[in-house]
């Protein structure tokens, strides 16, 4: 089957505090709430779900995927490489979440912690 | 100058399988409610994922007004003709097969959001143009944060897969 789907957005509201008070404002730089959708289908027709897991290490090699979503549930930061562990750009703290789709040219991706995280992924293939 | 800067951040993720639903026979005096077998695309056993999150990481005082595509005080920083500018009134910057850097800045990248607002599909640089992992279909956004010192500001590129595109973004320090 190849008619899994992924329907996924991330958006942003970017706040800058008052100069005289406590209260936050739309940042008066950007001016207004971001966001973007997709419904992406998976060329191979398969989505696996990692739910709650604790990790201490580098967690499990996703290879050839077409999308990531990845979330930190708690815990240490966790920070994600893309290309498999050689270097980690990418990184999310407690309640963070990362999502997007992934080139084709991405062999494998690692997703790692700073000392002890819950984590729960899904890919898409 | 801004007293202090957050982000909140959002992801939706709902993942969907194809169902097959089989036919199903039925009727009234007056009424025919037989259905034909049918597939129909269902969220999958993992549900609905994703969350919210305030990130106060990013500084108050940003790089340069730039650090917004939508901003209107980057329009101080052109010095050629509004014409002959790439950037358009609408904050988007114009994307291609040719690489895009969104700033040349050398701080550590804390915040980056990106959207793909055209039609064409969209692909992200985080080293400099060398590879590019990421992608976005038409009207999709990613966002993601700078772990350490290993995400510089101008690590940053985009360019289409194919065709031209155009794209809005956040990138922060």
């Amino acid at each position: 089957m190849a008619n899994e789907k992924i329907k996924y957005s991330n958006g942003c509201s970017l706040q800058e505090l008052e100069s005289t008070s406590a209260k936050w404002y739309q940042d008066s730089d950007v001016g207004s709430k971001l966001a973007g959708n997709a419904n992406v289908a998976m060329s191979g027709g398969s989505l696996a779900y990692q739910s709650e897991k604790v990790i201490t290490g580098a967690e499990s090699a996703l290879s050839s995927k077409d999308f990531i979503y990845v979330k930190c549930l708690s815990g240490d930061d966790v920070k994600i490489s893309l290309d498999n562990g050689s270097n980690y750009l990418i990184r999310l703290s407690a309640d963070e979440s990362f999502a997007s789709e992934l080139d084709s040219s991405v062999a494998t991706v690692i997703i790692n912690t700073d000392g002890t995280s819950i984590i729960e992924y899904l890919s898409g293939t | 100058m801004a007293t202090d800067r957050r982000v909140v951040m959002r992801t939706s993720v709902i993942p969907t399988e194809r169902k097959s639903y089989a036919a199903v026979t039925g009727s009234l005096e007056e009424n025919n409610f037989t259905r034909a077998a049918y597939n129909k695309n269902v969220v999958s056993s993992a549900g609905r994922l994703g969350g919210s999150s305030k990130m106060t990481d990013i500084s108050s005082t940003q790089w340069q007004d730039a650090w917004s595509s939508l901003t209107s005080g980057s329009w101080e920083e052109v010095t050629t003709n509004w014409n002959t500018y790439y950037l358009i009134w609408s904050g988007h910057v114009g994307a291609s097969t040719t690489r895009v850097q969104l700033s040349s800045d050398t701080d550590d990248l804390q915040f980056c959001y990106i959207k793909n607002r055209g039609s064409n599909t969209v692909k992200i640089s985080l080293d400099s143009d060398s590879t590019y992992p990421l992608k976005l279909s038409s009207g999709a956004s990613t966002m993601f944060r700078g772990y350490s010192t290993n995400l510089k500001i101008n690590e940053v590129y985009v360019k289409t897969a194919s065709g031209t595109s155009t794209v809005e973004y956040i990138i922060a320090q």
